[in-house]
C-alpha cells in the first residue's frame, strides 16, 4: 500500500527573497524586471539581465541561520564552504530554512536523506581555469570540484544519515530530484527527505543560452504574444518530504500533500519540445493521483517565454485539459524569477504549494499581452482566486524530458494528540 | 505486492590493462594510474551531435539490445526508459564550452556543443536515436551513481511508469576530469568505464521471449555514518525473499577508503554466510568511481561459474563521504527462500 507523502518544510533563496515567506510576497507582487549580473560582465552578449542572487548578502544570511539555536547544529559537522561554491551556499541556506521551518531536530535529520539537483554544484569552473593559468588549485577546490560536491556539503553540514542522491538532466533536475525522494519514502528507506536544488549561475551558461538565441533582452514574459526568450536566474529551492505518518507522529504541520508524478520523454529533438511528451507526463501524474482532471485548478507551467516551450506547453495541456469550460488556471512564475535552470523545478514546485496554501495564483507582470491560450491565466497587477484544491507543476528539459507533480493541499493537517503537538503548545 | 524485476543483458566496456577476474576482497592495490577506453578509431566527426560518451553509450545500447534479444520496435516508444550514474557526468564538455568562451569570448560559444554539455545528452541523444519515450533521468552523484541509477529504475517498473529501463553508468576522462582524478591522490588504477544493464518487469521478459540472467531482490541505502545496524539492516532488505546467511558479497567500495572497508567487511562478516564468498574486482580491475556497482554487477554476470555459485549476492557500492547502495542480485533459476 502506498504512503501518503507531505511537505513539511519550505525553503528558498533568490535574487529578491530569501525565504519562504518573503517568495510568496515576491510572487503575489509579480516580480520586477531582470538586472545585470554582479558576478560576470554581460556587454559582450545580446541579453543583459538576470535574476541572479547576491552572493555576500547569501553568505551573511547562511551565517545568521547557522547561528540559530532551534537548528541545534553540530558546528563541527558544518563543512566551510570554498568562496567559489557559491551554489552549495545557496543550497544550504535554504536547506536551513526548511529544516527549521519543519521543526527537524538532529534525530530527525539524522534519518532524513537527500535528493538534490543542479546544473553546476562543484567548483569545476575554478579548478579548471587554475590548470589554465597554470596556479595550484587549494584543497578545498579539489575536494569539493564534482557536481555533486554542493549536495555532499549539504548533507554533512546538517548532518543528515539516510539515503543520498544528486541529479542534473538539465531543466526538469530538481523535479526529479523530489521524484526520487518520494520513492524513498515509499520504499522505507527514510522517513524523511530533503529534496530541491541549488545553482549559481555560470558565465558559460549564459553563454551557451545567449548562443542559442533563447534569452530575451528585456524580460521574460512567459505565455506573452510578443516573448522573445528566458532569462537566467539562480538560487535554490528546498522542500521537506516526510511520511504522513510520521510527519503527524511529531506534530509536524503539512504544507501540501505530493500525490501524483509523471515522466516521460519526446525522443524528438534536442532543443525544441514536442506537445506529446508533456501530455503524457501530465496524464501519468494524474493517474498516480487517481484524480479527475477537473480537480486540478491550478497549473504552475515551465513557461520559459520562448516561442517554441510556450506554444508546445499549450498543446500539451489542451490535449490533456480538453474540455475548454473546465479548465484551470496556468500561470508561469519565471517572469517574476527568472529560469533558474536545474533548480528551477523544485522553486515552482515550492511556488504551488504556496499557491495552494494562499488559495490563490499570483500574478505575471511581466505578461501584458497573452496569446490565445484557452486558458484563464492571472493578470498583471492581481492574484486569480485558486477554486480548488489540487495543483499541478510542470518542467520540461533539453533533450524533450517531461516531468509532472501534482500536490493537494493540506490546510496546515498536524495531528492534535501528539506529545511533540503538546510540546509545541506550552512553549 | 513489489513487481518482479529481472536482470536480461548487462555489459561492460572497461579499458586495457583493467582485469575482468575478481580476487579476495581484501587483496592489495597497486600504484596509481589512469586508464582510458579505447574507442576503437569511432569517435564523432566534428559534423556530429554524437558526443564522446553519447557515441559510447549508442555502441553499447545496440550491444545490450542484441544480448538481449531486444527487438527495435520493441527498445522504442512508452515502455523503455533510460537512466544514467556517473560522478563527473559530462564535466568535460561543459569544460570546452568555458573555454570556448574565455579564449574566444561570446561568438566562439557553439550552441550545439552548450546543447550538449548537460549531463543529459547522451541519454536525450539515444532516446531520440532509439525512439525512447518512457522516463528518462541522469544522476551525477556520488560513488555509487551506478547502483543508485539501477535504484531509479527499479523504482520506475515498480510505479509501472515502464516495461524495461536501460540503466548506464560511466566515466569519462576528458579535461579537467583526468587531472582532478590525478590531483586526488588515491593509490590503484582509475579507469574510464561505461556498463549498460537491462532491467525488466520480469513477466513483460518472460512474454517476448527473453531469458533473465538473474533476478533484482531488494535494495538497502546506506547513510553517510556508516552506522553498523544501518548497514547489516540494508543487507538484510537488500536480500528480499533470501536468506542473508546464503548471500555472497561483491564489494564495490572504494579500495582506498580504510573505515568504510573495514565497517563493511565487518557487517558482511556479521550476516555468518556459511564461507560464501566476498569478491572484490576493483583490486585486478582498478576503480571506476560513479559506474562502480553497476560494472561489477555486469562482470559477475559474465562469470556463470561464479555467479551461480551463490543462492544470492550482495552488491555494495559505498562512497566514503555520501553513504551508498546495497543491491541483492539473485540466479533466476534458483531459489533458496527464508
Amino acid at each position: 500500500m502506498s504512503k501518503e507523502v507531505v511537505v513539511t518544510g519550505l525553503g528558498i533563496v533568490t535574487r529578491d527573497a530569501f525565504g519562504a515567506a518573503s517568495f510568496g510576497e515576491w510572487l503575489e507582487s509579480g516580480g520586477g524586471l531582470p538586472s545585470a549580473p554582479g558576478t560576470f560582465d554581460v556587454d559582450r552578449f545580446r541579453a543583459k539581465g538576470a535574476y541572479m542572487v547576491d552572493p555576500q548578502a547569501a553568505r551573511a544570511a547562511l551565517r545568521q541561520m547557522m547561528a540559530k539555536p532551534s537548528l541545534d547544529l553540530q558546528s563541527e559537522a558544518v563543512s566551510p564552504i570554498e568562496p567559489s561554491l557559491d551554489c552549495a551556499a545557496y543550497g544550504l541556506l535554504a536547506t536551513l530554512e526548511a529544516i527549521d521551518a519543519a521543526k527537524l531536530n538532529a534525530n530527525d535529520r539524522h534519518h532524513a536523506g537527500l535528493s538534490l539537483a543542479t546544473t553546476s554544484g562543484g567548483a569545476m569552473d575554478s579548478f579548471a581555469a587554475a590548470l589554465l593559468d597554470g596556479s595550484t588549485p587549494n584543497e578545498a577546490i579539489v575536494r569539493d570540484m564534482r557536481p555533486a560536491s554542493a549536495a555532499a556539503i549539504i548533507s554533512e553540514s546538517v548532518s543528515l544519515g539516510g539515503p543520498f542522491a544528486n541529479f542534473s538532466c538539465a531543466c526538469i533536475s530538481s523535479a526529479m530530484a523530489i521524484a526520487y525522494a518520494f520513492e524513498r519514502i515509499q520504499a522505507g528507506d527514510a522517513p524523511l527527505m530533503v529534496a530541491g536544488g541549488c545553482d549559481q549561475a555560470r558565465e558559460a551558461d549564459y553563454a551557451g543560452f545567449n548562443a542559442l538565441r533563447a534569452m530575451d533582452r528585456e524580460s521574460c514574459r512567459p505565455f506573452d504574444v510578443g516573448r522573445h526568450g528566458m532569462v537566467m536566474g539562480d538560487g535554490s529551492a528546498v522542500l521537506i518530504l516526510e511520511e504522513a505518518g510520521h510527519a503527524a507522529a511529531r506534530g509536524a504541520v503539512s504544507l501540501a500533500k505530493l500525490v501524483g508524478i509523471g515522466l516521460a520523454t519526446d525522443a524528438h529533438h534536442i532543443t525544441a519540445p514536442q506537445p506529446d511528451g508533456l501530455t503524457r507526463a501530465m496524464l501519468q501524474a494524474l493517474a498516480q493521483a487517481s484524480i479527475d482532471i477537473g480537480e486540478i485548478g491550478y497549473v504552475n507551467c515551465h513557461g520559459t517565454g520562448t516561442p517554441a516551450n510556450d506554444e508546445a506547453e499549450i498543446e500539451a495541456l489542451s490535449a490533456v485539459f480538453d474540455d475548454p469550460d473546465e479548465r484551470p488556471v496556468i500561470s508561469s512564475t519565471k517572469g517574476a524569477t527568472g529560469h533558474l535552470l536545474g533548480t528551477a523545478a523544485a522553486l515552482e514546485a515550492a511556488a504551488t504549494v504556496l499557491a495552494l496554501q494562499a488559495r490563490a495564483v499570483p500574478p505575471m507582470r511581466s505578461t501584458r499581452s497573452r496569446m490565445a491560450s484557452g486558458f484563464p491565466m492571472p493578470g498583471v497587477d492581481r492574484p486569480l482566486p485558486l477554486e480548488k484544491g489540487m495543483a499541478m507543476s510542470n518542467s520540461l528539459g533539453f533533450g524533450g524530458l517531461n516531468i509532472s507533480l501534482i500536490f493537494a493541499e493540506a490546510r496546515g493537517e498536524v495531528a492534535r494528540n501528539s506529545p511533540r503537538h503538546a510540546e509545541r503548545r506550552m512553549s | 505486492m513489489p513487481v518482479r524485476l529481472s536482470i536480461t543483458a548487462a555489459l561492460a566496456d572497461l579499458p586495457a590493462g583493467a582485469e575482468r577476474t575478481p580476487g579476495p576482497a581484501n587483496e592489495a592495490f597497486g600504484a596509481f594510474t589512469l586508464r582510458r577506453l579505447d574507442d576503437n578509431g569511432e569517435l564523432p566527426n566534428s559534423r556530429e551531435r554524437h558526443t564522446r560518451l553519447s557515441r559510447r553509450l549508442e555502441k553499447l545500447i545496440e550491444r545490450t539490445a542484441t544480448m538481449a534479444k531486444l527487438l527495435p520496435d520493441q527498445i522504442a516508444g512508452t515502455e523503455t526508459g533510460l537512466v544514467s550514474g556517473s560522478s563527473y557526468g559530462c564535466s568535460s564538455v561543459m569544460e570546452e564550452v568555458r573555454r570556448q568562451l574565455v579564449r574566444k569570448g561570446s561568438r566562439g560559444v557553439d550552441p550545439i556543443r552548450f546543447a550538449s554539455a548537460t549531463h543529459s545528452f547522451p541519454l536525450s541523444l539515444n532516446a531520440i536515436r532509439f525512439g525512447i519515450r518512457g522516463p528518462c533521468a541522469a544522476l551525477v552523484s556520488s560513488e555509487a551513481a551506478g547502483l543508485e541509477a539501477l535504484l531509479c529504475a527499479a523504482d520506475w517498473l515498480q510505479a509501472g511508469r515502464c516495461e524495461r529501463v536501460l540503466i548506464a553508468a560511466y566515466e569519462d576522462f576528458g579535461d579537467p576530469v583526468a587531472a582532478h582524478i590525478t590531483a586526488a591522490g588515491k593509490p590503484g588504477a582509475v579507469n574510464e568505464a561505461m556498463a549498460l544493464v537491462l532491467l525488466e518487469v520480469e513477466s513483460a521478459a518472460l512474454a517476448r521471449g527473453a531469458a533473465p540472467l538473474a533476478s533484482i531482490e531488494g535494495f538497502g541505502t546506506v547513510g553517510r555514518n556508516f552506522e553498523m545496524d544501518n548497514i547489516v539492516t540494508c543487507m538484510r532488505r537488500a536480500c528480499g525473499r533470501y536468506d542473508p546467511e546464503a548471500a555472497a558479497a561483491c564489494l564495490a567500495t572504494p579500495r582506498w577508503s580504510w573505515d568504510v572497508r573495514m565497517k563493511e567487511h565487518e557487517a558482511v562478516e556479521s550476516l555468518d554466510r556459511q564461507g560464501l564468498p566476498s569478491i572484490a574486482f576493483k583490486p585486478r580491475m582498478g576503480d571506476c568511481l560513479g559506474a562502480s556497482g553497476l560494472i561489477e554487477l555486469a562482470l559477475l554476470l559474465a562469470d556463470d561459474e561464479l555467479f551461480c555459485a551463490a543462492p544470492l549476492w550482495l552488491i555494495n557500492a559505498l562512497d566514503p563521504r555520501t553513504g551508498g547502495i546495497i543491491t541483492g542480485v539473485a540466479p533466476s533459476a534458483r531459489e533458496h527462500l527464508s
